[in-house]
């Protein structure tokens, strides 16, 4: 492919030749990349999408923990962590000072974006406990999705980087590779990012609550079995190992969910064994009283009231 | 292990070193490391397909070598009979043993059970691709047309070179097995223009195939669904999706036997340029058309034996033809419907007509027929667009897919008409381009495909088969 035919080369010969063109590319493409982001409209289907805004407050939130400083109570995990467990119920454990409490769920975030968040925070933050949000779609794939948001979202660093390759997902590589062209030249900035979500409100400390009048509805949503992958499984085992390690107790826990997601994604008690091999977990499905079509607003997400019905049997079990 | 896998470039680049330092001169060697490397490709699927393939591979060349020494025509027809009961014993069981014992309990309402369904067999990939390349061999050395192997390792590496193990070229063993059996030399050139080859390969399946595929899985899901302009959409995705899907695992293959000083055969040549019917199947998968041809057609009278028999012979290839796509009635009515286009070019139309355009739109039609999940859908499918009412429904496809689909399709398409006598559609070499005007080439078609690819694990469409 890269030489002219009228020379001969050696087969290591040709393989360096090949090997210059790579790195001629590697340098070439991000400004490829950045020339497209800037230029073609996002409308146009493509694998560059900067997107004006980052999902779920990422931003926000990773900004809020760079400051925050020693933490009591960490919460981890996905979109079921950040909207569904209230740092500020949980700070009032009777019989304790009010703890320091921050939720730092971020979208789709999988056990591989969580072994990143740990290597960002962990020593900032030096939890003493860690409720850790472990709901079987955060085990499967690489988290293509969680490593846009966090793509987009994170302060730029080769660690970012590695994470983001692996993922292997392409649109999270591109908005690295846009980023660290971009930022330099003062083309982008992650305080461009706009804090915004659909009837949404970030609260300090990580929680994003719901404000809308929406309620699930029975058939609105599809769901399918769910296979937590080993490459997941191994990630979830490792973070936990680490955070015994650093010190604090680890506590698993999956969150209210509507009854046909429940029942459908996996095997609850096979899933159940599993996850008790790695820490104490619970599943909190069917121990609080919850009506899918009112505290719900879709399949996975709780409403503000069921939120904080939750977020005190949360304290409760494990931190009373 | 797919071509559009990290794992795949990685494979390719560890045996590519390896394979050359081994020496040129050291060709056991080289085919080891070949034989090598073709196992860890297609172990990687599941590595429980490793003794399917090992045991065709022992029968073979068993049978190859017995054939070699027998002189008795009754002997030769046995171990020939031995050969092709277990390879296409092997594939009626995984393949087909499900559809007929379905089909015999549908077509006779039978309430029992067959047992089948509780055996989940799980189809080999690639064996349908290897079982005939490997059949090759065996008929070729009982007509005697080629000397049997005497050595197992160069016959492994023939039927399970990795390049094309999964998805063909089919080769035959007159053509590839020599290539084993010989020194192989380092041409620079050829490597360069291999992976020119392989470049254009992907393009064709991550940017063509791979964005078609999003609006033709939509239309062919649910083709009520949708107005009649978008199944027109739909149906052309489709028909450019195959092609580019097929062709392009085509080039990635040869390509990739190209930097190992391998040649395969050409397996398309322009198809949807062709002019009639017949012309058609002398471009479209080539190394599987002429398969039947000269295994099928010609043993069973070819044309030799009257009008009406050679109508009957060709009718017989094409279902036979059909049902090797798969084990399902769309299938055989695809290859039944080929059939008759033949048969009726043949017969009605006027010596000398040709036409692009209704041999595409036939072409095209039939792919209705291989697409659906079933006959009734495909029934579904072209009703809803023949039917008047539903013209007047709006287009209902995402119009900037549809742009990428349409442009890149245009690309592909004019690149292989251009460059038609070339090997494949990004052959710049012979149009003397300086250096940086074909690196700069490289890298946007790189570029292109990268941003506009869908680089997802969308399979080869050729893997299921």
């Amino acid at each position: 492919m890269i030489e002219a035919t009228s020379t001969k080369l050696e087969p290591w010969q040709f393989l360096f030749r090949a090997a210059a063109f790579s790195g001629l590319f590697a340098v070439v493409y991000p400004l490829l990349v950045v020339a497209w982001a800037l230029v073609v409209p996002s409308r146009v289907y493509s694998n560059i999408h900067i997107a004006s805004a980052a999902r779920g407050y990422s931003a926000a939130r990773l900004a809020e923990a760079e400051e925050m400083g020693p933490v009591d109570v960490l919460i981890l995990g996905s979109s079921h962590a950040y909207r569904g467990a209230d740092p500020r119920v949980l700070a009032k454990a009777e019989g304790k000072d009010s703890l320091r409490v921050f939720n730092l769920g971020t979208s789709n975030q999988t056990h591989l974006q969580t072994a990143y968040l740990l290597d960002r925070f962990l020593k900032k933050l030096q939890p003493k406990a860690v409720l850790y949000e472990v709901s079987p779609d955060v085990a499967t794939g690489r988290g293509a999705g969680a490593a846009l948001d966090l793509a987009l979202s994170d302060s730029l660093s080769a660690n970012l980087f590695w994470y983001t390759l692996r993922a292997r997902d392409l649109k999270a590589i591109h908005v690295v590779l846009f980023r660290a062209v971009a930022e330099p030249f003062g083309l982008w900035a992650l305080a461009d990012l706009e804090a915004t979500g659909v009837d949404e409100t970030y609260l300090p400390g990580g929680y994003a609550r719901y404000d809308g009048k929406r309620v699930y509805r029975h058939g609105s949503e599809t769901f399918e079995a769910l296979a937590p992958t080993a490459s997941q499984l191994g990630w979830l085992q490792k973070n936990v190992d680490r955070l015994l390690g650093a010190g604090a107790r680890v506590y698993l826990y999956r969150a209210p969910v509507v009854k046909e997601v429940h029942a459908f994604e996996v095997d609850a008690e096979e899933y159940s064994q599993r996850m008790q091999a790695i820490a104490p977990y619970m599943d909190f499905n069917g121990r609080i009283e919850l009506i899918d079509t009112v505290d719900f607003y879709d399949a996975r997400h709780m409403r503000p009231p069921a939120v904080t019905k939750f977020s005190e049997a949360l304290r409760r079990h494990y931190l009373e | 292990m797919s071509f559009t896998s990290l794992a795949f470039a990685a494979l390719l680049l560890v045996t590519y070193v390896v394979y050359w330092a081994a020496g040129a001169d050291r060709r056991r060697l080289q085919n080891g490391i070949l034989l090598l490397a073709s196992t860890v490709f297609y172990g990687w699927w599941d590595w429980r397909f490793l003794a399917l393939i090992a045991l065709s591979i022992l029968i073979d060349y068993t049978v190859g070598r017995a054939l070699g020494a027998a002189t008795g025509l009754r002997r030769r027809k046995v171990l020939l009979g031995v050969s092709l009961a277990v390879n296409l014993g092997l594939l009626g069981f995984f393949k087909y043993a499900g559809f007929f014992v379905e089909s015999f309990r549908a077509a006779f309402s039978l309430g029992i059970s067959s047992g089948f369904d509780m055996l989940d067999i799980v189809l080999p990939v690639g064996i349908s691709f290897y079982t005939f390349q490997t059949l090759s061999y065996t008929i070729d050395v009982y007509r005697r047309k080629l000397t049997p192997s005497n050595s197992l390792l160069d016959f492994a590496t023939f039927v399970s070179f990795f390049p094309q193990l999964v998805a063909g070229p089919i080769e035959r063993a007159t053509r590839l097995l020599p290539q084993f059996q010989a020194m192989r030399e380092f041409h620079s050139g050829e490597a360069a223009d291999g992976l020119r080859q392989m470049l254009w390969g992907f393009f064709k399946k991550l940017v063509v195939a791979n964005n078609c595929a999003l609006l033709a899985d939509q239309a062919f899901a649910a083709p009520e669904s949708f107005s009649a302009p978008t199944l027109l959409v739909g149906l052309l995705a489709f028909t450019f999706q195959i092609y580019a899907d097929f062709s392009g695992y085509s080039d990635i293959a040869i390509g990739t036997a190209r930097l190992f000083g391998v040649s395969l055969s050409q397996n398309f040549a322009n198809p949807y340029f062709a002019r009639t019917i017949p012309d058609f199947w002398r471009r479209w998968h080539i190394s599987l058309s002429t398969w039947f041809r000269d295994y099928v057609y010609i043993p069973l009278g070819g044309s030799r034996r009257g009008r009406r028999r050679t109508l009957i012979n060709i009718a017989i290839v094409f279902v036979v033809s059909g049902l090797w796509h798969g084990a399902a009635w769309t299938f055989v009515a695809w290859g039944a419907l080929h059939a008759l286009y033949m048969v009726l070019w043949i017969r009605l139309v006027p010596e000398g007509f040709a036409s692009r355009g209704l041999t595409f739109l036939l072409v095209m039609l039939a792919w209705v027929l291989f697409r659906s999940p079933d006959i009734a859908t495909a029934g579904q499918y072209v009703s809803h667009l023949v039917n008047p009412g539903a013209w007047s429904a709006r287009y209902q496809f995402g119009l900037s897919v549809t742009a990428i689909v349409m442009a890149s399709t245009t690309i592909v398409g004019v690149a292989e008409f251009v460059l038609r006598n070339k090997r494949h559609g990004l052959a710049i070499a012979g149009l003397a381009w300086s250096r940086p005007q074909r690196w700069l080439s490289y890298a946007l078609i790189i570029a292109f495909t990268l941003i506009l690819g869908r680089i997802s694990d969308q399979p080869f469409i050729y893997f299921q088969f």
